[in-house]
């Protein structure tokens, strides 16, 4: 049984009827998050370490390309999986994104205790604080343009899409601090660029229920 | 004249077809109501959660893509905003229950005290209850347990233990009034 006030709403909601603004397809959204962050990173690494940084030599070690290309394909996988779960109907993306990139962290696992000169001494225990803070600094400005970008959309598993948007731009932030981190891989700086990845994704999803919202 | 499937009304609403976005709120109205009221059984409560989810679909309709089927998209915003309005209700409904519960004690304290006859109209009230509810009032008015008390003592749940104790109070308030023609 519909009530006046419903019925007036309808009214006035038709009344409103103007075309709709585009919407902005995944595909574009996707690439400037893309673009954004890595040329973020890159102006941040150009800042702290100067153009010549010796860590680019890593480059030439398969353990860095293997890295480095696991972290970019998580991380497009993650922001895609984001944009696209923003939409109504299509939420259960978001909680899949997170999933993978669970999967995607215990990948970095794998690879950094395979491919690398595994280097374990009492000092590969201590975490440093820089690389917990530096991942955070590469992906601050990405991670408030990703959220601007979703707050366009009309999101409806708000902490998920947060979670799921703060992996997608950490990934690349993991890869900034990779390059930016030239030792060669430990226990104690794999622990402190992939623990960050985990800790502010959940941050993420309490921050994605406040801001999110519409 | 055949009606448009809801995706086609969608997609000329879309483009600022005023007569097609009518049809469409008015063909999603009973869909809404029905997803709403399997959560929600206050009928104020009902109405207000599918004005909102009305007001939702017109924010979010620059989001829905053609090509694609329309009732996973709406369902999608009234779940989410059904779910939306009963965290309220929950996170409200805990300080109703607190201030609710507290006040009419001492009401009816200082009404059983009164008169032999008043005395004698809450009692009958109170077998006209179902079992459940009086035992659950007792237990908290009488023998002074608090809610988790209770929930412990009868193995429901802290929140079955409030509603429980708000429905019962809210219907001796409603037989009290009725009795005194308020």
């Amino acid at each position: 049984m519909e009530n006046k006030r419903t019925n007036d709403l309808i009214n006035s909601l038709c009344a409103d009827c103007s075309p709709a603004k585009k919407f902005m397809p995944i595909w574009v959204s996707a690439l400037l998050i893309l673009g954004a962050s890595l040329f973020y990173c890159y102006s941040c690494i150009a800042v702290l370490y100067g153009y010549g940084n010796e860590a680019l030599n890593l480059l030439q070690s398969l353990f860095a390309q293997a890295d480095i290309l696991t972290a970019f394909v998580l991380a497009v996988t993650a922001i895609t999986l984001t944009l696209k779960s923003a939409i109504p109907g299509q939420e259960h993306l978001a909680k899949l994104g997170v999933k993978i990139s669970a999967v995607g962290i215990a990948a970095l696992f794998a690879l950094n205790a395979t491919l690398s000169n595994w280097v374990i001494t009492k000092e590969s225990f201590i975490p440093t604080t820089n690389c917990f803070l530096e991942v955070a600094l590469f992906a601050a400005l990405p991670i408030a343009f990703t959220f601007y970008l979703l707050k366009k959309a009309a999101p409806t598993d708000l902490k998920n899409t947060g979670r799921l948007a703060v992996l997608g731009i950490m990934f690349i932030g993991y890869i900034a601090t990779r390059l930016s981190c030239s030792t060669e891989a430990n226990t104690g700086s794999f622990l402190t660029h992939v623990a960050p990845l985990v800790l502010y994704a959940g941050l993420g999803g309490v921050i994605g229920k406040r801001i999110l919202k519409w | 004249m055949a009606e448009l499937p809801l995706e086609e009304l969608m997609h000329q609403a879309q483009q600022g077809n005023n007569s097609a976005y009518r049809k469409l709120l008015n063909a999603c109205l009973p869909i809404i109501y029905k997803i709403v009221r399997q959560k929600v059984s206050n009928e104020n409560v009902v109405e207000d959660v599918v004005q909102e989810v009305l007001v939702s679909l017109h924010q979010a309709r620059h989001t829905y893509d053609p090509q694609k089927p329309f009732k996973p998209w709406l369902y999608s915003i009234c779940r989410f905003r059904t779910v939306d309005a009963l965290r309220k209700i929950y996170r409200t409904k805990d300080d109703i229950y607190t201030e609710d519960l507290s006040g009419e004690i001492e009401d009816g304290k200082k009404n059983v005290t009164d008169s032999i006859e008043d005395n004698e109209l809450v009692n009958k009230m109170m077998n006209d209850l179902p079992e459940k509810q009086r035992n659950i009032l007792l237990l908290m008015k009488v023998e002074g347990l608090t809610a988790a008390e209770v929930s412990v003592k009868t193995g429901m749940s802290i929140s079955a233990v409030k509603v429980s104790a708000h429905r019962a109070m809210k219907s001796l308030k409603d037989k009290w009034g009725k009795h005194y023609g308020k």
